[in-house]
């Protein structure tokens, strides 16, 4: 069904320079929020959002921040309204703070700030931001709690509290925040981050009112809106009717293995997202609850299909959810929730309706090039706590996993270290502000080989770090993977899974005493000799100033196609520029190298291919 | 004839493979259930390193029976019988 009406529109021109415009306000607020917090996993990583809705929570615009918050966003101010309409009621320039996960943001630290935006005493939009607080406390730093068991040990859980009344920061409200987390200065300057954000906003949609005047205001949110969503109903139109699917797992905290399972059945210009098949609810806390669902699966869709419309609600429109009770992906509360994002349910919700996208998109001449390999369902987060230099308490993240390898496309490979699925714009933050602000020192973060899945069209490389704590006696690593025993960014089409990413602990290396003292430092895994001990997966483990902390922080995207299908001079180019090993070009793209690994011997990788080919089907049985 | 997948295209409802134009055998949707397959380890092309050599876990192959063009892979838990459509 289309969005046409016979409301009032604006003329082209005027649609079009005020839509800019919206967008114009959305990228200002953007960088507010990162002038202003003090967080590397918000000015340098991007992880957060920001969006205007109308005043019931129609979301108008969203910005190029963290694409599974869009839906988020629009449900916080939905609940706002809904809520607290008569007490404590709407009143200019006052802001709510939201971060029950039940509620609207993914999990409890996605910290939501919402404010009415007035003109001459009425409500004409809500505007939005969200960012990822390092800490909101609870029972693991950082907030992140693999040790919780349900909500009650996540934090600081708020269903809406006016933390900003008539303009001025209650300062109740916000010691209240400040006694219940960790590194409190640095939590309360990102929520007043988020106030800045929305004020931009505000007063740039006033200004807008006051030139253009409130009914083409008005119109122009309706318009935008129904632009969208006639859009893209004529792009899935386009597009074959048919059913996809895919599976993917995780490891758990309390179960070895979560499983999900997204189906995609696109009928006419509907589309319905099926997670029937994901795992029932688990006592850990990688569970996620039906807003969280929700916008996690619309992000491959705006990424994949909508990525060149105007993000509004109107792309929603033709969607529905099926997502099953009590379960992983839809969990009761008071299930824990925390590390839904980023090691939970959130990754196996995005990682198998991108999948599942995919292969629909491949069914399309016109779209089929959008079509790719997983990336980021493989990685490593290290929440790390403990006394700084100062002797004071803090937490952050190490985020390099948002430098993940891309999927393999039909037509070229991923790009390497270069990416995460849910966050636009992000960047993995700068080593020397990491080192500056934390008892931290890197030793090494580096592209790793054979990360990448093997593909016609093979995926990015991902990343691997080390590092030492420095200037702190020992450190506290609550560890957040997925990959460690399981291959989570899926190939497509033929193509591979990227590969495992593992952490390890290597115990008594004693780097400054063995590399630093005697001018040297290490170049990687096989130089430093230690006890190795593996990390938990999701757990908490402690490390002194003589371990190296280790980890394949970002795994690979997944491969395109048929590894044996790649061009061979493709391959010995990976070989040479250390992305793909000797062992691995033989083994699975079926190419043999010179001696010196810098040509391809053409009629014995003709003959290893043929074999490979013989291989396989000597073991699917006769026809 | 429309490519489904890279080595894979569909004709009147019939999958064939794209290398060799081979036709699957039978009918019905899901062409997982009409290719040949086989499980592989899900070390395959792995470093060492990192290959976890877990046997939860397989690489399960969907290939043409007569000149081996991979159709697709999945990752499939061990215990899993179902296919992705």
């Amino acid at each position: 069904m289309a969005a046409t009406t016979t409301q009032a529109t604006l003329d082209p021109i005027t649609f079009t320079v005020l839509r800019h415009r919206l967008d114009e306000v959305i990228a200002e607020a953007y960088h507010t929020i990162g002038r202003v917090s003090g967080s590397p996993v918000v000015y340098e990583a991007g992880d957060h959002q920001e969006a205007i809705c109308t005043p019931n929570g129609d979301l108008v615009v969203f910005g190029a921040g963290v694409l599974h918050w869009t839906q988020a966003l629009g449900a916080g101010v939905k609940h706002i309204v809904r809520t607290f309409a008569e007490t404590p009621g709407f009143q200019p320039d006052d802001q709510f703070m939201l971060s029950d996960h039940y509620i609207a943001p993914i999990h409890g630290c996605d910290v939501q700030m919402l404010a009415p935006v007035h003109y001459e005493g009425e409500i004409i939009a809500w505007v939005g931001s969200a960012s990822h607080q390092t800490d909101i406390g609870g029972i693991d730093p950082g907030s992140l709690c693999v040790s919780a068991e349900n909500v009650f040990q996540e934090g600081f859980l708020t269903p809406g509290l006016k933390l900003v009344e008539g303009g001025v920061v209650r300062g109740d409200v916000e010691e209240t925040f400040r006694n219940m987390v960790r590194a409190p200065d640095l939590g309360v300057l990102d929520l007043r981050a988020k106030v800045a954000s929305n004020n931009v906003m505000k007063e740039r949609l006033v200004e807008m009112v006051e030139k253009y005047g409130l009914s083409t205001i008005r119109t122009l949110f309706t318009q935008l809106m129904n632009y969208s969503e006639d859009r893209i109903r004529a792009r899935l139109r386009s597009l074959p009717d048919g059913t996809w699917s895919s599976t993917n797992y995780i490891e758990g905290v309390k179960d070895p293995v979560l499983r999900g399972k997204a189906t995609i059945v696109k009928k006419d210009d509907q589309l319905t997202i099926d997670l029937t098949g994901s795992s029932p609810q688990t006592m850990g806390s990688e569970n996620i609850g039906p807003v969280g669902a929700r916008s996690s699966a619309v992000n491959p869709y705006v990424a994949m299909l909508c990525h060149d419309l105007p993000w509004n609600e109107g792309l929603f429109r033709p969607l529905e959810f099926i997502l099953p009770e009590a379960s992983v992906v839809n969990a009761q509360r008071p299930a824990a929730v925390s590390t839904n994002t980023p090691a939970g349910a959130n990754i196996l919700i995005e990682t198998t309706a991108q999948n599942a996208f995919s292969k629909m998109l491949l069914t399309s001449d016109e779209y089929r090039s959008q079509a790719c390999g997983n990336l980021g369902g493989s990685f490593n987060i290290f929440v790390l706590a403990g006394e700084d230099r100062e002797g004071a308490i803090f937490t952050t993240l190490i985020m390099d996993l948002l430098a993940g390898g891309q999927g393999g496309h039909p037509e070229r490979d991923g790009t390497n270290s270069s990416a995460n699925h849910w966050c636009v714009k992000n960047m993995i933050a700068n080593v020397e502000s990491t080192e500056m602000l934390y008892p931290i020192l890197y030793l090494w973060r580096s592209e790793m080989t054979d990360s990448a899945g093997p593909g016609r069209f093979r995926g990015g490389s991902g990343l691997s770090d080390a590092l030492i704590a420095w200037g702190a006696e020992s450190l506290v690593d609550v560890n957040l993977g997925i990959g460690a025993e399981q291959r989570g960014s899926l190939g497509l089409s033929g193509g591979y899974p990227g590969g495992n990413t593992p952490a390890t602990l290597i115990r008594g290396a004693d780097v400054p005493a063995n590399f630093f003292a005697v001018g040297r430092l290490p170049g990687g895994p096989a130089d430093v000799d230690g006890e190795r001990v593996p990390v938990p997966v999701k757990g908490v483990i402690s490390f002194d100033k003589h371990d190296v902390l280790m980890g394949v922080m970002s795994g690979g995207g997944g491969g395109f196609g048929d590894p044996i299908d790649r061009d061979p001079a493709a391959v010995l180019r990976d070989v040479i520029d250390g992305y793909v090993s000797t062992r691995a070009a033989r083994d699975v793209y079926g190419v043999v190298l010179d001696d010196a690994g810098e040509g391809v011997l053409e009629a014995e990788t003709e003959q290893l291919r043929k074999n490979i080919r013989n291989d396989r089907i000597e073991r699917m049985g006769a026809l | 004839m429309s490519y489904v997948l890279d080595n894979l295209a569909i004709e009147g409802g019939v999958y064939a493979c794209a290398r060799c134009g081979e036709r699957l055998p039978g009918d019905g949707e899901d062409f997982h259930d009409l290719s040949g397959s086989f499980d592989l380890s899900l070390d395959v092309g792995q470093d060492p390193s990192v290959a976890p050599g877990t046997d939860r876990y397989v690489l399960r192959h969907y290939a043409c029976r007569s000149c081996g063009a991979l159709f697709d892979v999945e990752m499939r838990r061990t215990e899993d019988d179902s296919n992705d459509a």
